[in-house]
C-alpha cells in the first residue's frame, strides 16, 4: 500500500519507519533539515529503534518537502503533525492538522486520514461535520519519549475511533506492522477514542502523585517512605510499577493532559481530577521547601531531563523548583551534557561533571544514577528505588 | 499456643477461625448473643467460604464475656476491636481501644499483644511509649467485607510493625495461619505499618473514583463510557480490576483511612489524598444532577439497603422536591414499585429490572 506520513517529530517518524518495513511510504515535513536526515539514514530525533531502522537501509521510506508527491497517490495519509494546547487559555492550536486535511483533499480526494496528532476531546467528529467530509478517522498514539518506534513495534494495545469495516482496516494495518505476536484492538466511536489517551495519561499522572504523596506523607511525619512504598507495592492489585516518588511528573504528555481533561470537565462535578494537576504543583513547593531547609549556598541540578534517553529538556518537573529556588534567592547551575548552549533561561548550564561538583553545594537529582554514587553525601533525591 | 483475641468483628472473627485451625483460640467482646452464638459454632461472620472451611477443619474457638478469665492464660493476645468515629469530626476516637490494651498490659506481663485494629498513624509508637512496653506491637489487617475468612486464609503478604525479633516471632504464629505456608512476612516500622494499611485503602479508593469521574464526564458528554473504560483498561499499567462505576466507594474502611491520611498530612500540601474524601459527594451531586434532568416525580430506589451512596443520593433527590421510593426485596410489591416511579435507580444492572428500560438510572457498564 502507498502511505503517507505528515510529521517528522516523534509520531510521524515512528509510525513512518513502522509502515515502510511492509508499505510504500513518503513522509512529509516543512524542515528541509528533518527531510534531509530521514533521506540520509540518519534519525532527526533521539531514539535508538528509529537510528537503528534508519541506518539499516531496509526501509521503503522516502522523506520530502513536496505535497504533491507525498500524497497524490497515496492510499491512507497519517497525519502526526504537532498541535499545541496552550494550558493557561486552553486553546488547543491544531491549525497544522487542518491544513494537511486541506492539501490533501485537494491533491487526493479519495485518500483515507488518520489522525495520530494530539487533539482536543469532540475535534473528529466537529471536523468531520464542519468539512463536510468523511474520509477522516482518529486513532490515539500511546508511544512513551525515547521509545517511540519500540512502542509501536511492541504497542500495549491499538485503539480506532471508528466503528466500521474501514476502522477495522485501519487497525489490522497497525496490528500486521507490530512485531509482538497478539496486540489487542478496540474499535470505538470518535469522540470516545479521544477522551481514551486523556483519562490514561491522566490515570498514569494520578498514580505518579498518589505516590509522590504517599512520599510528602512521609517526609512530614517521618516516616521510611521506602519501607512503605516497597510494602503498599507487594499488593498484587497495586503493583510496583509507577511507584517510584520523583520530582513530579513530567514530560510532553501528561501535564497538559491532565490539564486538558480538567478543562473539558467544565461543569461536570470532579474533585480528584482538579487534585490531580494541583498536586503535582504542591509537590515541587514541598520539594524546594525541604531543600531549602537545608540552607545551600548553590544549588546544583543534576540534569534536566526526566529520564535516561529523553531529550526533553522543557516540560521537566524540576523547572518550577528551580524557579522556586531562585525565588527564594538561592542561586542554581545546571549540569546537562546534552543541552548546547552555555545558559537555560538565564541559568548556567555546566557539561564538566567536576566543575559542576564543585560549584554546588547541594545537588538535586530527580534519579539517582552511578555518576552520582561518588558525590551521594550531598544530593538531595526522592528516587527511592533506582528506576524511572 | 493459647491465643487471645479482643474483639468480636471481621478480623477477630476471620483472625480466630483461620488461627483455631492449629491453635487454641478465645475470643472476647461485649456481646453476649454473639459469644453464644460462636459457642454453638454458628460463627458471626459473612463469608461462601466459611461452610466449607468448618467442614474439613476443625477448628478450637471459645468465647467469653469475661475478659478477665480470657487473658488468664493466653499466650499471644491479639487486639482486633472496632474503632469508634466520631460522625461530624471524622476523628476516629481510640479511648476504648487504648483502655482494651492497656489492660492486657497490665494482665498479661511478658505477652506479646498484638494491634489488628486501623490505628492512626504514631498510635502504636505513642502508645510503647506511654506504657514503656517492649511487648506491644501493631500488625494492621485489611480485610475485605464478606470474604475476611479468605483474606485471611490466602494473604497476599503479612505487615508486621516492628522490625525486630518480636515481630519475626508474632509473624510465624500470624503466617501459620495462612493455608499457603510460604506467605511473605514484611516488617517494617509500626508507623510505616500503620501507613501502609491506610493508604492501601486510599489507593482503591483513589481508584474507584477515578472511574466514576471518567463515567461522570461520559454522562455529562453524552458518551459510551464503556467504550472509553475499554480503552483506558487496555494499558497494561492501568489493567481491569476494579473499573466498573459505582454510586461511590461504599463501607467504612475506605473513607476512615482516607480520613487518616488527611489528618496525617494537614501540614503540609496535598491534594488527592483530600480529593478522595470529598470524591463520593461529588459523584453524588453529578449522578443527582443527571437523574433531576429527567424531571422525575417519584424516583425509586432499587435496594437501598444501608449503602451510604444510595442514601446520599436520596437525599439529594428529596431536597430538589422529588419523591423517593424504596423497594428492599419484597417480591409481591416489585411491579407496584416499578409502576409508580418515574426513574428507577440501581447500584447494578440485574435481570429483574431489565424491563424498565429507559426509566431505570443505573451506571453499570460491566453487566453479565
Amino acid at each position: 500500500m502507498k502511505i503517507a506520513v505528515a510529521g517528522l517529530g516523534y509520531v510521524g517518524l515512528s509510525n513512518a519507519i513502522l509502515l515502510a518495513r511492509h508499505h510504500t511510504v513518503t513522509a512529509i515535513d516543512i524542515t528541509p533539515e528533518r527531510v534531509a536526515d530521514v533521506n540520509a539514514g540518519r534519525s532527526p530525533i533521539v531514539d535508538a529503534e528509529c537510528s537503528e531502522y534508519l541506518a539499516s537501509g531496509m526501509l521503503d521510506l522516502r522523506a520530502t518537502l513536496d505535497p504533491r508527491e507525498a500524497y497524490a497517490d497515496a492510499e491512507l495519509v497519517i497525519i502526526a503533525t504537532p498541535t499545541n494546547y496552550d494550558a493557561q487559555t486552553h486553546a488547543f492550536d491544531t491549525s497544522s492538522i487542518e491544513t494537511v486535511i486541506d492539501t490533501v483533499r485537494a491533491l487526493n480526494p479519495r485518500a483515507t486520514m488518520v489522525i495520530k496528532s494530539t487533539i482536543p476531546v469532540g475535534y473528529t467528529k466537529a471536523l468531520k461535520e464542519r468539512l463536510g467530509c468523511d474520509n477522516i478517522v482518529f486513532s490515539p498514539e500511546f508511544l512513551r519519549e525515547g521509545k517511540a518506534l519500540y512502542d509501536n513495534l511492541y504497542p500495549s494495545r491499538i485503539v480506532v475511533g471508528e466503528v466500521s469495516a474501514r476502522g477495522d482496516k485501519i487497525a489490522q494495518l497497525f496490528r500486521a506492522a507490530a512485531l509482538k505476536p497478539e496486540v489487542e484492538t478496540l474499535l470505538t466511536d470518535a469522540t470516545e477514542a479521544e477522551a481514551i489517551k486523556l483519562f490514561a495519561n491522566t490515570y498514569l499522572a494520578l498514580r505518579v502523585s498518589f505516590f509522590n504523596e504517599i512520599d510528602t506523607l512521609a517526609m512530614a511525619t517521618d516516616l521510611d517512605a521506602r519501607e512503605v512504598i516497597a510494602t503498599l507495592s507487594e499488593d498484587p492489585r497495586i503493583g510496583d510499577h509507577y511507584n517510584n516518588p520523583s520530582f513530579g511528573y513530567g514530560g510532553y504528555c501528561l501535564p497538559k493532559d491532565s490539564k486538558q481533561l480538567v478543562a473539558n470537565f467544565a461543569q461536570v462535578p470532579q474533585s480528584l481530577m482538579n487534585a490531580i494537576v494541583s498536586s503535582n504543583a504542591s509537590r515541587k513547593t514541598v520539594l524546594a521547601d525541604s531543600i531549602l531547609a537545608r540552607a545551600p549556598k548553590r544549588v546544583g541540578v543534576y540534569r534536566l531531563v526526566m529520564k535516561a534517553g529523553s531529550d526533553n529538556f522543557r516540560e521537566s518537573a524540576v523547572q518550577d523548583i528551580i524557579v522556586a529556588l531562585n525565588d527564594a534567592g538561592v542561586e542554581t547551575v545546571i549540569y546537562e551534557p546534552a543541552w548546547p548552549g552555555e545558559t537555560l533561561n538565564g541559568q548556567r548550564v555546566l557539561r564538566r561533571f567536576e566543575e559542576f561538583d564543585d560549584a554546588c553545594d547541594l545537588i538535586i537529582a530527580n534519579r539517582m544514577t552511578p555518576d552520582l554514587d561518588p558525590v551521594a553525601g550531598k544530593v538531595f533525591t526522592r528516587d527511592l528505588f533506582g528506576q524511572n | 499456643m493459647r491465643i487471645t483475641i479482643i474483639g468480636l468483628g471481621l478480623v477477630a472473627m476471620s483472625d480466630a477461625l483461620s488461627l483455631g485451625r492449629l491453635h487454641d483460640v478465645t475470643v472476647t467482646g461485649p456481646v453476649p448473643d454473639r459469644i453464644e452464638a460462636i459457642n454453638r459454632g454458628e460463627f458471626p461472620l459473612q463469608d461462601p467460604a466459611l461452610a466449607g472451611y468448618l467442614a474439613e477443619h476443625p477448628v478450637r474457638v471459645r468465647a467469653t464475656v469475661n475478659t478477665i478469665a480470657a487473658l488468664e492464660q493466653a499466650e499471644l493476645v491479639l487486639v482486633a476491636s472496632p474503632l469508634r468515629q466520631d460522625p461530624v469530626t471524622g476523628q476516629v476516637d481510640t479511648i476504648e481501644l487504648e483502655s482494651r490494651i492497656e489492660f492486657a498490659h497490665t494482665m498479661c506481663p511478658g505477652v506479646p499483644i498484638v494491634i489488628r485494629s486501623a490505628v492512626p498513624i504514631g498510635f502504636t509508637a505513642r502508645l510503647q511509649q506511654r506504657l514503656d512496653s517492649q511487648w506491644l506491637i501493631c500488625a494492621p489487617e485489611f480485610r475485605r467485607e464478606g470474604a475476611a475468612l479468605q483474606d485471611a486464609l490466602n494473604p497476599a503478604r503479612l505487615v508486621i510493625g516492628d522490625r525486630g525479633r518480636l515481630g519475626t516471632r508474632v509473624g510465624r504464629v500470624l503466617a501459620s495461619a495462612a493455608l499457603n505456608p510460604a506467605v511473605t512476612l514484611r516488617q517494617i516500622g509500626p508507623s510505616e505499618a500503620e501507613a501502609v494499611r491506610h493508604a492501601e485503602q486510599a489507593y482503591f479508593a483513589a481508584r474507584v473514583a477515578y472511574f466514576n469521574e471518567l463515567d461522570s464526564y461520559a454522562m455529562a458528554h453524552g458518551l459510551d463510557a464503556r467504550q472509553v473504560i475499554d480503552g483506558v483498561c487496555l494499558d497494561p499499567r492501568i489493567g481491569r480490576s476494579a473499573n466498573n462505576p459505582c454510586f461511590g466507594f461504599g463501607g467504612q474502611l475506605m473513607s476512615r483511612s482516607t480520613r487518616q491520611l488527611v489528618d496525617a498530612t494537614a501540614s503540609v500540601p496535598v491534594h488527592i489524598l483530600p480529593g478522595i474524601d470529598e470524591a463520593n459527594a461529588v459523584r453524588s451531586s453529578a449522578l443527582a444532577a443527571s437523574v433531576l434532568q429527567r424531571a422525575p416525580r417519584r424516583v425509586g430506589m432499587y435496594r437501598p439497603g444501608h449503602s451510604a451512596p444510595m442514601t446520599q443520593l436520596a437525599d439529594r433527590l428529596r431536597a430538589a422536591g422529588t419523591e423517593i421510593l424504596s423497594w428492599d426485596g419484597e417480591p409481591a410489591t416489585l411491579d407496584a414499585f416499578k409502576a409508580d416511579c418515574d426513574v428507577v435507580i440501581a447500584q447494578r444492572a440485574v435481570p429483574e429490572l431489565a424491563d424498565l428500560g429507559g426509566k431505570l438510572f443505573c451506571r453499570d457498564h460491566f453487566a453479565a
